[in-house]
């Protein structure tokens, strides 16, 4: 047991009682916060295993970005806080999904040879360059798996725009280029005394 | 039993090593944040100093000589009023709030050369550690706008969070950029290939890329023009209208670590971090034997000061804007960042890219 083991028991318990929470909790802005949390230490995790760009990264994009949108949207809707739902039917799927998962979890860890799978000898170099690595195997081999992911989310967001775009436009919009045309003359007019 | 015991002590004196380096690192933090604290104090006194002057007023004047101990004056004031939790409101969140602010304000100045050798933490990744401790700020913000059970809290959380989100791209992009000449995440390496002369600084290069990372960093800390989400006007005081005594303090000590560290960003990647503007070589061989060449030469050298003198101008353009110009409107922020800043990212992106593809010379390095 050296601190490297304490750390991880402790993140990786932190990582399971969060996870229980955030399925248990009524309060859905509690349930969005306390998967930021999950998500920070499933970072100090992949820190731990010397990936440091990709714990940076998911902090930067899933903690940074995507849960930031996730709050904003479930501020923005208020969604009241169920009390006393009946929780049979909720039982029945929530209890079957987790048997699968568990088997399947369990068929990998004890009948699939994990530590053997793994490969180690690449970061055990001093000046191992992680990021370096990263982008060089992502531009290389895995170029098209790459771009067609990209493409796939730029077509995701080009659909969401779709959407909003159609039906008629309901709020007022001030137009920047009118704004910036109108002068003295089109907004003001000098009437004398003697016209009315 | 015994046994037990004498192991245990073995592994406490194991951990004891591990954690030897512990107070080493403490007290490089404490060197950090210790002068960064008085910084900000001062900070706000510089701003009510140079806004005051360039309205034509005095400014504080009464505390202390020149009105210097103004800062702990304000300080000393906020620590001792009362701490108002509103009804209703998430009171752990409520305390929460102003605790994540202030933590990740000061986490990204981990990674910050200050010198050559002057670093806590010299990680590959460090730009991509700041960009995501400058985007963990956000969560403060909402935060505290969410558990102030307030109406102006909440909708300027909200102007907040959507303008931090539009003008962080605007400012990866910019990064970006920044990342194409360098070749490297690493904030030494990106002012290590600045060296030479002030044209040799990465401003002149990626001219529109620094104009629009300073303009996104002006709105990332929801400063004057871009301080939509206080908007004293509209929404009395924005997300922390609700905080007093020190909930409020740390807000704002926060906000002014974070104008200090944009400032201190855009030192490193556009201004040369700690590079001199001359060259030594340049300005020839003069005699070196008397007093005041050496001081002269040591101003002239690379160091920390430069790093200081920079970063002490870009704090400066901070309070120059905010004296400068009117507040924008929200649907103009929205407007500007993500139909101008981002596409001219876009473009000026695309065109570095033909010119490192071509290999023309201050981009291809």
């Amino acid at each position: 047991m050296d601190i490297i083991t304490i750390l991880f028991y402790l993140v990786t318990s932190v990582i399971i009682l969060s996870s229980m929470s955030l399925v248990i909790l009524n309060n859905t802005v509690h349930a969005a916060l306390l998967l930021v949390l999950i998500f920070f230490n499933s970072a100090i995790l992949w820190l731990m295993l010397k990936a440091e760009f990709l714990a940076i990264v998911l902090v930067l994009v899933y903690v940074g970005a995507v849960l930031v949108l996730f709050l904003f949207v479930i501020m923005l809707l208020d969604i009241p806080i169920k009390k006393n739902i009946s929780q049979k039917l909720y039982l029945l799927f929530s209890v079957t999904i987790s048997i699968i998962m568990f088997a399947e979890l369990y068929m990998v860890i004890f009948y699939h040879d994990f530590v053997a799978s793994v490969p180690t000898s690449a970061n055990s170099a001093l000046e191992f360059n992680n990021t370096y690595e990263i982008g060089l195997s992502l531009f290389t081999n895995y170029i098209f798996s790459f771009e067609i992911t990209a493409f796939i989310l730029l077509v995701a967001i080009i659909a969401a725009i779709a959407i909003n775009m159609t039906g008629r436009q309901r709020s007022l919009r001030q137009d920047p280029g009118k704004q910036i045309l109108e002068n003295k003359k089109s907004r003001l007019k000098i009437i004398k005394d003697e016209d009315l | 039993m015994s046994d037990f015991i004498f192991n245990n002590l073995d592994l406490f004196f194991v951990y004891f090593n591990e954690l030897s380096t512990l107070p080493h690192t403490l007290m490089l933090i404490t060197l950090i944040m210790v002068p960064l604290l008085v910084l900000v104090a001062y900070y706000t006194y510089a701003e009510r100093k140079i806004i005051a002057s360039m309205q034509g007023r005095l400014g504080p004047n009464v505390v202390g000589p020149k009105g210097l101990m103004q800062p702990f004056a304000d300080g000393v004031k906020l620590f001792f009023k009362e701490i108002i939790i509103p009804t209703d409101s998430n009171k752990f969140l409520f305390l929460l709030a102003p605790v994540i602010t202030f933590t990740v304000a000061f986490a990204a100045w981990a990674v910050i050369p200050f010198d050559s050798v002057m670093v806590l933490a010299n990680i590959n990744a460090g730009l991509l550690y700041i960009l995501a401790m400058t985007s963990l700020g956000i969560y403060g913000i909402i935060i505290a706008g969410w558990a102030s059970n307030s109406k102006y809290a909440l909708l300027g959380a909200m102007r907040s969070a959507s303008l931090i989100i539009a003008y962080e791209i605007a400012m990866g992009f910019s990064l970006v950029g920044v990342i194409m000449i360098s070749g490297s995440l690493n904030l030494g390496d990106i002012v290590n290939i600045q060296k030479g002369t002030i044209f040799n600084w990465l401003w002149l290069p990626l001219f529109p890329l620094f104009i629009i990372y300073f303009i996104a960093g002006v709105a990332e800390t929801n400063r004057a023009p871009f301080d939509v989400a206080e908007g004293e006007s509209e929404l009395v005081a924005g997300f922390h209208v609700e905080y007093s005594g020190m909930g409020f303090a740390v807000f704002f000590i926060a906000e002014y670590a974070n104008m200090i560290l944009i400032s201190a960003l855009t030192a490193l990647l556009f201004f040369g971090g700690w590079l001199s503007p001359f060259s030594v070589d340049s300005l020839g061989s003069f005699e070196i034997n008397d007093y005041l060449s050496h001081i002269l030469l040591f101003f002239i050298n690379d160091g920390i000061h430069w790093f200081i003198i920079k970063t002490f101008f870009f704090m400066f353009c901070f309070i120059w804007l905010r004296a400068t110009f009117p507040r924008y409107r929200y649907d103009q922020i929205m407007r500007l960042g993500w139909k101008i800043l981002i596409p001219i990212t876009l473009i000026w992106i695309f065109v570095e890219m033909l010119l490192i593809y071509y290999k023309v010379e201050p981009w291809f390095a």
